[in-house]
């Protein structure tokens, strides 16, 4: 097996002091391989952007380490920003610049060719407006020239916090389809979500956080099994509730039998596990 | 999962080209310049400064002045008028005269408007000032007219002081050694003025990073603290010291040792810079932010104009950053003062740009730390 490109031991954060003092993360583990898209599950507040941040190097841990594409995260500061991008929550670009302007900014900041941009903005489905100002940009426009921002400087770790939150639906494929397509050429993906449509299209892999904890990590189809199992869903002519029978339960078998000989079974469908159904399982809460 | 896909190699920049934090700082400088020059608050703060400092310039050297209309009534010979006509012809005129019937008159003109003045003289004034006495006169005024009583006042005593000794005791002039007007020797606290405007631009210039968080945005791309902190302080740098060329240039004071004017500006604006990124990284709203940075400008201010007074304000005047600045700049200017004789300025400014850009590496951390 590779070397990890993403390797956190006991990363933790604590804000404030005294009995002000808030723990955003209390000692998370996590391996990941290059190639992968990771994402991090979680509703508001369970500390994926603390660990985006730590990750980052923006946010120093109070406690624990990591590494990513090879960096420490508080010591290789510099370096670690050359090797990763960088997709924040809010569309954070300069609104007086044209969507050029901002690239062409950013691109000498990471020190990457200006003869990026171009492509760039192709990739991203801008390159009509790159000459407008970022301002007069909808919100899907600025979070594909944030996403072509982070790719800037070719990075072998693209971190993405919320990178779909509040988009229209077609805006949310489009980013999606961009975050395939950045797996696609090799670059490691890590995203953090609270959207399981999002989770469940891209991620090879997940992590649970609740609480400032992970509380599960696996594919998502691992996750989806654990400890949730595929149902059957029965409908009746004449009874209003579809009756619903665990595939892999005792008895299952028996009780199909008996309702396809009763003669008015009217639809018979597989229920997948949804990763929400994961998340209310492990945590006793909802995700949303 | 496809973890054996190879990661994409970064870029590293060509050979030469921006390698060092050089190409950094005119990246930073450039991008403030292309949004910053597109405010408007930047020509006032630059620009308000220069036309007032030629309003005054104007005012003080007497062009354009024009002396207060004053009528006097109750003379029983016109001496305290025949002593403002011999000014007069001197074309040292402190009041225009005009002729008044009575007080009644007078007071009327002086409600419309029409004087600025009116002296009203007790019955034997002129007998009794000649005596050596001390008669009674009023000088009236229009509160509405916009014409100081005070200056009025001191216009009219000094009138009747030369009456009662019936000639002026002294044709006293007022001259710098140096030959500069008096309006000169002020403008190196004028210059500081519109170098201490970085004090009020730049939090603004921060607050607006913090909050559209492109501040986040830039510090995680691969730029050092000190970089970003010089690269954006830069344009506060540039702004004030050409706005301070300007001020000197348009009243003709642009003169002396320059290399070591250039370096006093620059210092200046430096060190006005550093406070303003020091408050706009430390305080969070940019109402909080103005606030601390409006209630800093105006004690900073003083070690530009009040540095000779004694007591506290003097001590405080002359531990300001300010004091430096304009003492330094007014030897620079008008004496060609030399490096070597301006050490001790120099020192204090460049360790306090040290102590300032320190600090404002530690606040950009810290409000890295805070998002």
């Amino acid at each position: 097996m590779s070397e990890p490109i993403i390797h956190a031991q006991g990363l933790a954060r604590r804000y404030g002091r005294g009995d002000q003092a808030v723990q955003a993360l209390r000692g998370i583990d996590l391996t990941v391989s290059p190639g992968e898209v990771f994402g991090f599950l979680g509703p508001n507040g369970a500390g994926k952007t603390t660990s985006i941040r730590m990750l980052t190097g923006q946010l120093s841990p109070t406690s624990g380490s990591a590494r990513v594409a090879g960096c420490d995260v508080v010591r290789d500061r510099r370096e670690l920003h050359r090797r990763i991008g960088v997709v924040f929550d809010t569309p954070n670009l300069y609104d007086q610049l044209s969507g050029r302007q901002n690239l062409a900014f950013f691109a000498d900041l990471y020190r990457a060719a200006r003869s990026r941009i171009a492509p760039l903005l192709e990739r991203v489905g801008l390159t009509g407006a790159a000459d407008r100002k970022f301002k007069t940009y909808s919100k899907g426009m600025k979070q594909r020239l944030i996403l072509a921002r982070a790719l800037l400087p070719e990075p072998q770790v693209l971190f993405l916090d919320e990178p779909t939150s509040g988009l229209d639906p077609a805006s949310a494929k489009s980013v999606r389809a961009l975050i395939q397509d950045v797996r696609d050429l090799g670059t490691t993906v890590f995203l953090t979500t609270h959207l399981m449509e999002l989770a469940d299209h891209v991620c090879d892999r997940l992590a649970i956080l609740h609480d400032g904890r992970v509380v599960a990590e696996d594919t998502v189809r691992g996750l989806k099994r654990q400890g949730v199992a595929p149902q059957l869903v029965v409908r009746r002519r004449d009874v209003a509730e579809p009756e619903v029978l665990i595939l892999s339960a005792e008895g299952t078998p028996e009780r199909m039998a008996e309702l396809l000989r009763g003669g008015d079974v009217e639809e018979i469908a597989t229920k997948e596990p949804t990763l929400e159904d994961v998340f209310l399982r492990l945590t006793g809460s909802s995700l949303r | 999962m496809s973890s054996n896909k190879t990661p994409a190699t970064p870029t590293r920049p060509p050979p030469g080209k921006k390698g060092g934090p050089l190409g950094n700082l005119w990246v930073l400088l450039r991008k403030e310049l292309n949004v910053g020059l597109r405010s408007v608050s930047l020509y006032l703060l630059v620009g308000v400064p220069l036309l007032v400092s030629l309003v005054m310039r104007a005012i003080l050297s007497g062009e354009g002045h024009k002396p207060p209309k004053v009528a006097i009534v109750g003379q029983d010979k016109p001496a305290l008028a025949r002593i403002v006509k011999e000014f007069d012809r001197a074309g040292r005129s402190p009041m225009r005269l005009v002729d008044v019937k009575n007080e009644p008159e007078g007071r009327r003109l002086l409600a419309k408007g029409k004087l600025q003045g009116l002296l009203v003289l007790a019955p034997g004034f002129d007998a009794q000032l000649a005596a050596g006495g001390q008669p009674s006169a009023t000088l009236y005024f229009d509160e509405t007219g916009g014409v100081s009583a005070f200056s009025l006042r001191t216009v009219v005593r000094e009138l009747l002081r030369i009456q009662a000794h019936q000639k002026e005791p002294a044709r006293l002039q007022v001259r710098g050694i140096r030959g500069i007007t008096p309006w000169q020797a002020m403008l190196p606290g004028w210059v500081v003025m519109v170098l201490l405007s970085a004090i009020t631009m730049m939090p603004s210039s921060i607050t607006a990073e913090r909050q559209a968080k492109t501040l986040q945005a830039v510090l995680v791309t691969p730029i050092r603290l000190w970089e970003f902190v010089v690269g954006k302080g830069l344009y506060g740098v540039a702004i004030g010291t050409v706005g301070g060329i300007v001020v000197l240039a348009a009243n003709g004071s642009l003169q002396g040792n320059l290399p070591l004017v250039l370096v006093f500006l620059l210092l200046g604006a430096a060190v006005a810079t550093l406070i303003g990124l020091l408050i706009g990284l430390l305080v969070e709203s940019p109402q909080g932010a103005s606030g601390v940075a409006t209630a800093l400008y105006i004690p900073l201010l003083w070690g530009a104009f009040f540095s000779d007074l004694s007591g506290a304000v003097g001590m405080a005047s002359r531990a300001t950053p300010s004091y430096y600045v304009a003492q330094g700049l007014n030897r620079a200017l008008y004496s060609g003062a030399s490096f070597g004789g301006e050490w001790r300025g120099l020192a204090v400014l460049v360790g306090l740009c040290a102590v300032l850009l320190m600090a404002a590496m530690w606040g950009v951390r810290r409000a890295e730390e805070r998002v």
